[in-house]
């Protein structure tokens, strides 16, 4: 469960989120979309807790992040960054194994414990037969699972996502997000994920969160914030939806297509 | 990087072989056999056979504790170069980059122009404790430099490094061209090289070694974690303000040491770290440690090699470090190419 309470964030004097205040329940994905340089890296980072807040208030199932250690918060929060600049040396095992440091000492020594949960973790993001390789010799997906269990390894009941598809080829997004997806149905976490892809947050998420201009614009089920209109006026760019194979859920695309 | 003992092996038996060969040779060559007869004898505590007492002094009261303040010099400068290389993520991170080095310059000839060459200082001789003061006042001063608040941002932290080098090492030279004292022995401390004889530095600068290269080993999986950023780090738990003051002031000292006792020795904490990354991997782990053992007996044998070379004449080790350090890291360079090991 994560509560956000009139958070703000800036860096330095330039004010990037004013007053962004949301609730998300466990086991729900919140999609986060919005323009380049609107706010949703921004917002991922001030819910991972390594930018210092202006204002407000972030808890995990009723926990303040901001008076917790940093072991203590990677065990409620995990955060799936985009796969680039990742140390080539590292095998896939040894990567996801560092997915356990708040619950290790700090020289790292892993228990029978932890090795069962590391396992697990990458079972549970189809990266088992990447254990051995080496991250340089990946591509840009096998990485992406490998990371994505490298947070599962962390056991955090909030799993924040920024940009995951970025660098991912169709196949792979739908595979990606259909394993987001089944963990927060099945495993009951937490998902908050920023996404350019309109439709794909359309067909993944349960709520969308709408940034513009370092503020929430708009938060609701998707077939309410994803309104052409809205978005128009958001994005700067004549938008319309056409009816897909859900009603429910129209395909937003540029009316220039 | 899969676990095994013997990347241990080897660096150790070439650590053994090399700390054998600085007790032998020298201007005088002492065989195996001797050592062996002169250890024997020392262990059972009798002075040994009489016509092998000019050996025994050479052994035991010049040799030994110069190879012991060669190998923790090694020792101490790879690993923090290591662990600089690691926390900074940049392959030409040094263990002098925050300005230890020229700080410790600052510091010896500061001393001599006080006329403090050959005197001591709290049972010490006078200049190797200048420069350890020096360099460590000189690292308080980047840190402070380079700090925002709480945090320590490393471009900062190599930035004001540089510009305090600079200053430090101009100052250095001002005070060179003025000074009347003895300049050869300040060159040596700048070029590398083991500056007093004697069983002085070794007691001076054990602990700072012992100390440092503890906490380094201990710092493996932090600098694991480093490798994916600091953001990354911080998102996965580790404590990255913390560690990274307890590893930087960490590295600082042990090099101060280094440095102080046995001169400014280069590439020494580049090369060795880089050889163990790449012949075993990129695990900060093993590379900690085996870059201090390696590097020990790197040092040593280069050290060999500066008694020999022109004997009975030494050069200062600086000297054949840089010589076959550039040339080796190059060739380490250009076959590391192939393989991404950055």
């Amino acid at each position: 469960m994560l509560t956000v309470e009139g958070l703000s964030a800036a860096y330095g004097s330039r004010k990037v989120l004013t007053d962004v205040s949301f609730h998300l329940e466990n086991g729900k994905v919140l999609g986060v979309i919005g323009p380049n340089g609107a706010g949703k890296t921004t917002l991922i980072r001030a819910l991972s807790g390594v930018i210092p807040l202006a204002a407000g208030r972030v808890s995990v199932n009723g926990q303040d992040l901001r008076k917790l250690s940093e072991p203590e918060r990677a065990r409620l929060v995990a955060v799936v960054p985009q796969a680039r600049n990742l140390p080539a040396a590292f095998t896939g095992l040894e990567m996801v194994q560092l997915g356990r440091t708040p619950y290790v000492g700090w020289t790292g020594g892993l228990s029978l414990r932890d090795i069962q949960h590391v396992h697990r973790a990458m079972q549970r993001a189809s990266a088992l037969e990447l254990a051995d390789r080496r991250l340089g010799d990946l591509s840009g997906g096998e990485q992406q699972r490998l990371l994505l269990a490298r947070a599962l390894a962390q056991e955090a009941p909030l799993l924040l996502l920024d940009e995951p598809t970025t660098h991912l080829d169709l196949q792979h997004q739908i595979h990606l997000l259909g394993e987001v997806r089944s963990l927060a149905e099945h495993d009951g976490l937490t998902v908050v994920m920023a996404l350019h892809d309109l439709n794909l947050v359309a067909r993944y998420a349960d709520q969308v969160a709408l940034i513009a201009e370092g503020g929430l614009r708009a938060l609701g089920a998707p077939q309410a914030v994803l309104d052409p209109e809205l978005l128009s006026q958001v994005y700067h760019l004549p938008l319309q939806a056409i009816p897909g194979r859900d009603a429910s859920r129209p395909i937003i695309l540029p009316t220039v297509l | 990087m899969k676990p095994s003992a013997r990347p241990y092996l080897i660096v150790t038996a070439l650590l053994l072989f090399a700390l054998a060969l600085s007790v032998a040779v020298g201007s005088v060559f002492i065989p195996f056999p001797v050592l062996a007869e002169l250890f024997a004898a020392r262990l059972r505590g009798l002075a040994g056979p009489e016509q092998l007492h000019s050996f025994a002094v050479i052994v035991f009261d010049l040799r030994i504790p110069r190879t012991i303040v060669i190998a923790l010099a090694g020792a101490g400068l790879s690993i923090s170069g290591a662990a600089y290389q690691g926390l900074f993520r940049n392959p030409l991170a040094d263990p002098y980059l925050i300005g230890v080095a020229s700080g410790a310059g600052l510091g010896a000839v500061l001393a001599m122009n006080f006329g403090l060459a050959g005197k001591t200082l709290f049972g010490l001789l006078g200049v190797p404790v200048a420069a350890f003061a020096a360099a460590l006042l000189t690292v308080a001063l980047v840190y402070q430099l380079a700090r925002v608040g709480h945090t320590l941002p490393t471009t900062n932290l190599i930035l004001a490094g540089m510009a305090v080098s600079a200053f430090a090492t101009a100052l250095t030279t001002y005070l060179q061209l003025s000074t009347t004292s003895d300049l050869r022995r300040f060159i040596v401390l700048l070029v590398g090289g083991a500056t007093m004889s004697g069983w002085q530095p070794v007691i001076a600068m054990l602990p700072y070694i012992a100390v440092g290269a503890a906490v380094l080993v201990n710092a493996g999986h932090a600098l694991n974690v480093f490798q994916f950023g600091e953001e990354q780090a911080a998102q996965m738990g580790l404590p990255v303000e913390r560690l990274r003051r307890v590893i930087v002031i960490t590295a600082s000292l042990t090099t101060a040491a280094a440095v102080s006792f046995a001169g400014v020795i280069g590439f020494i904490g580049l090369v060795a770290p880089h050889l163990v990354r790449y012949l075993w991997g990129g695990d900060y782990r093993r590379i900690l440690p085996l870059s201090a053992l390696a590097g020990a007996a790197m040092l040593l044998y280069a050290d060999v090699l500066a008694r020999v070379v022109q004997a009975p004449q030494e050069l200062p080790v600086g000297i054949i470090t840089a010589l076959a350090g550039a040339p080796f890291f190059l060739w380490v360079l250009r076959r590391a190419r192939q393989q991404a090991f950055w």
